[in-house]
């Protein structure tokens, strides 16, 4: 072991060239191309399976948490954008449900436009809507496609090494986004980051499942899960692992899969659950964090309990963060700023941050990786890479006032006024 | 074009290294592992199973097709492990195990549902328990590095860890596409587009709340019933619908009628596999091509289920509960082979000496073995032409078209598997090649490890 080796010189041939490259078709890579492209920018989105959503469908995390605060008696709104236009867009399929969301929520209006804290999609809709919504925009699609490595100069990436049955290929892009999740394609760029290796504070795996022929009218009135139509979508086997470690990413999937057929058995004793059958599991254990990369300003802990408001504010994080109160707990406010600066890299250029990489202390990523204030970031990310292709700047010189103009304009929210 | 270096950090050692967790991959790697190989097995996803539980209908085909040949004796072909994983299906409650067909056995004469969720937690679990087996998922093979014109030295793999390197004496290539042998010297033909011999790509999807005895008596009504079977489902005490097949078309027109429709079922109202939709043919080789692909059928699952709620009773509840993780391919490279199977070597069921196997099934309505009799695989079907450590299983072996209409499917995949698996830890252990190893010894293994032979 350890011997290292070094793979003969090849020649890789260059399959595109694009204003803006996006690694990761989860949801923070759906929005941040759509974002992208919509303001003008050449954008290809990269994914590795034949499918879009990442978390939300090949994890079957099947709910967007995070669209307002529930705090009564004023609390708003703080994602829309893109988010909200994509709950529109399934939910006129019929594919969104606000009951039974794994949480008590308040109703909203969805016909008008409001969404609740948190919203139950129909993963297979998901999947029919968000390619319309990425090809109607634009975006080239690679699919069944890895992202291998960045490729860089003079600490400034100039595209990715990709690898998909066509055998492997470079795409060069003015700008990369790194919507990885574990921020593979940044970490090979060596920007600086940090991983919990501390099991007793990161974040565990979690294989989330699904079941059908569940008898309605006899469940309990309470019932932990997520209700899709006559299905139930709920938490299988947890396991604590480091997500960046392929050894322990099959442990864990073999340990969660293990404890998932436990779990069922139990929920099976539950009324109207006896006759309930697995219909799936997830594609891909549900990793909740691995890397989180140092930017040019670093999200603390009490800038979000405290509401800090920042000038280079991109979007609005509303979600409770576990970590600090030690359960589930909304801030004592409406939200807290996300700062420009938290998805722009340290040390490397033309590169930024989208999703559950970007750089925060652990108590303000709980919250921002949540899907809901995860599209705003992304939303926000996808306009600065195609403004900054208009303006011919790298990431860190862009006008801010121009993004924030911009953003306002394509209805994300960045203020609580 | 770019010149790119890549630094690669852990070596991994083995005897032998099987690429692909799919039915022909997995079960290779549990022979080589039970023959007494330290065995590696590389696998993209984080399950095994590959197109058995992602693109297929379920397993069919362990028995000849006898019901449509009065004399024909009814034969169990495949056996050996792919029997055990029936086996350990049946009591995880995951299969309903081999049952008949009742109408369209001229096609399937015994059907082998399985549950798909089941068959992921059953073949981790069997993986497990095999000391010699080291099992990695979420991993990719991203290039081949040879030792010299037609010896592997090892693959290069891609997973969260980064690239590392993987060091055998002896590869089993059952990627479905011959990834890594394609790489390493061997002779193959890459069959797309409009040539002869190329398919088209399909998307299976599931379909929950069906009334399925509803929908079986409208089907009969209509007379465009196709394919059915009943069977006992896990779980449950009387007999329900397994198996449905239509041919809507004859009743129906429109641009989203399904032009083919075979469905089976695991579970209480549900069709567990839908198998009605197609793209193609392409180059399923081709990054832009898979794409396409994925988009178009991925619409079309939607349109199809709009039409079957509209038309078709009992379906009017019914939604879509899930798709196949990927399209599923049924044809890339043909690797050419010390023997290919001849067209009339199938027809005719004829026998080899070195067979590793027998098979029966030919997914062409056009074409039946003799009699409903079966045809033997030669161990030279497995070995590539110019590669000296590697074997190939699976769907990348037959150049003929309709030999590969019957070799490419799932039960003969795994009779393949077991063999070429059985045969790169023999070649270990003794320390040969696997064009000298000696079929004798390998059939002799083989019938002690349960494997059919007439």
């Amino acid at each position: 072991m350890m011997e290292f080796i070094e793979e003969p010189k090849r020649k890789t041939p260059v399959t595109g060239e694009y204003d803006v490259v996006v690694v990761g078709g989860g949801v923070a890579g759906i929005v941040s191309s759509i974002a992208s492209a919509r303001n003008g920018a050449r954008t290809a989105l990269i994914e590795q399976y034949g499918f879009l959503g990442g978390t939300a469908t090949a994890g079957l995390m099947v709910s967007i948490n995070g669209f307002r605060n529930q705090r009564k008696p004023n609390h708003i709104q703080t994602v829309r954008g893109i988010a909200q236009e994509l709950v529109l867009r399934m939910h006129q399929l019929g594919g969104v449900y606000t009951k039974n969301t794994g949480y008590e929520q308040e109703e909203f209006d969805i016909d008008k436009g409001e969404l609740p804290y948190s919203i139950v999609f129909d993963p297979e809709i998901f999947k029919y809507v968000v390619n319309k919504m990425v090809l109607e925009s634009g975006v080239k699609l690679y699919l069944h496609t890895y992202a291998l490595e960045a490729i860089i100069e003079n600490k400034s990436v100039k595209g990715v090494i990709i690898h998909n049955k066509s055998g492997r290929q470079a795409i060069l892009g003015n700008i990369i986004i790194d919507a990885s999740g574990d921020g593979d394609i940044a970490a090979s760029a060596g920007a600086p980051f940090v991983i919990d290796k501390d099991s007793g504070k990161r974040m565990a795996m979690t294989q989330m499942f699904r079941l059908a022929n569940i008898d309605l009218s006899r469940t309990p009135e309470k019932i932990h899960g997520i209700l899709i139509k006559n299905t139930y979508v709920s938490w299988g086997g947890s396991v604590d692992a480091i997500g960046t470690d392929a050894e322990d990413l099959t442990r864990a999937e073999i340990e969660a899969r293990e404890k998932t057929w436990e779990k069922i058995e139990e929920i099976k004793k539950m009324p109207g659950f006896e006759d309930a059958f697995l219909i799936e599991t997830a594609t891909h254990i549900g990793v909740r964090e691995t890397r989180r990369f140092i930017g040019e300003y670093m999200l603390k802990e009490s800038d979000a309990i405290n509401d800090v408001r920042f000038d280079d504010v991109i979007a609005i994080s509303s979600n409770p963060v576990p970590a600090y109160y030690g359960y589930r707990y909304f801030f004592n406010h409406l939200g807290f700023d996300v700062p420009y600066r938290c998805v722009v890299p340290k040390e490397i250029d033309n590169l930024l941050l989208a999703g559950r990489n970007i750089s925060m202390e652990q108590a303000p990523f709980q919250s921002a990786r949540s899907m809901a204030p995860n599209m705003a970031i992304a939303q926000a990310v996808g306009t600065a890479a195609a403004l900054c292709i208009k303006s011919g700047v790298i990431p860190r010189e862009l006008n801010i006032r121009e993004l924030q103009r911009v953003l306002k304009e394509q209805n994300a929210v960045i203020s609580r006024e | 074009m770019m010149e790119v270096t890549f630094k690669i950090q852990n070596q991994y050692d083995c005897d032998v290294c099987v690429i692909g967790g799919g039915t022909a991959g997995f079960v290779s790697a549990l022979a080589s592992a039970r023959t007494g190989a330290k065995t590696i097995l590389v696998e993209k996803n984080g399950f095994l199973g590959g197109t058995a539980i992602n693109g297929a209908t379920g397993l069919h085909s362990f028995f000849n097709i006898y019901k449509p040949f009065p004399r024909a004796p009814k034969v169990q072909l495949v056996k050996g492990i792919p029997q055990e994983i029936v086996d350990e299906l049946v009591k995880a409650g995951g299969s309903t195990g081999h049952i008949e067909m009742e109408e369209g056995y001229d096609f399937v004469s015994i059907l082998t549902p399985v549950d798909p969720e089941v068959f992921k937690m059953v073949a981790l679990k069997m993986c497990e328990k095999e000391p010699n087996l080291n099992l990695m998922l979420h991993t990719s093979v991203i290039s081949t590095v040879l030792k010299e014109e037609g010896k592997i030295e090892g693959i290069v793999i891609n997973s969260k860890i980064g690239l590392e390197f993987i060091k055998a004496k002896m590869f089993v290539d059952c990627s479905g596409d011959g990834d890594v042998v394609s790489k390493a010297g061997a002779k193959f033909r890459h069959i797309k587009g409009e040539e002869e011999g190329a398919y088209g790509v399909g998307l299976t999807f599931r379909i929950g709340n069906v009334d399925l005895e509803e929908s079986v008596n409208f089907l009969r009504r209509e007379n465009i019933l196709t394919q059915l079977a009943r069977g006992i489902k896990p779980g449950d005490n009387r007999e329900s619908i397994v198996r449905i097949g239509a041919k809507f078309s004859e009743k129906f027109k429109g641009e989203d009628v399904p032009r083919y429709f075979l469905a089976t079922s695991i579970r209480p109202n549900e069709l567990t596999h839908v198998n009605c939709i197609g793209f193609g043919p392409l180059d399923s080789l081709s990054r832009d091509d898979l794409t396409r692909a994925e988009i178009i059928l991925r619409e079309k699952v939607q349109k199809t289920l709009n039409w079957l709620k509209t038309d078709i009773p009992g379906f009017s509840d019914s939604f879509v509960s899930g798709t196949s993780i990927s399209v599923g391919v049924r044809r890339t490279r043909a690797i050419e082979c010390l023997y290919n199977l001849s067209r009339e070597d199938v027809l005719e069921g004829r026998s080899f000496p070195d067979e590793i196997g027998r098979f029966g099934f030919i997914d062409n309505p056009n074409y039946f073995v003799k009699d409903g009799g079966s045809y033997g695989i030669p161990y030279r079907c497995l070995v590539p032409i110019g590669v000296k450590n590697c074997l190939v299983a699976g769907r990348m072996i037959s150049l003929d078209f309709v030999v590969h209409n019957s070799t490419r499917n799932t039960a003969c995949c795994m009779v393949q598997g077991q063999a070429a698996g059985t045969a790169a830890a023999l070649c270990v252990l003794e320390n040969t090649e696997p064009a000298k190893l000696s079929s004798k010894l390998l059939r002799e293994k083989l019938a002690e490890d349960g494997a059919y032979f007439e």
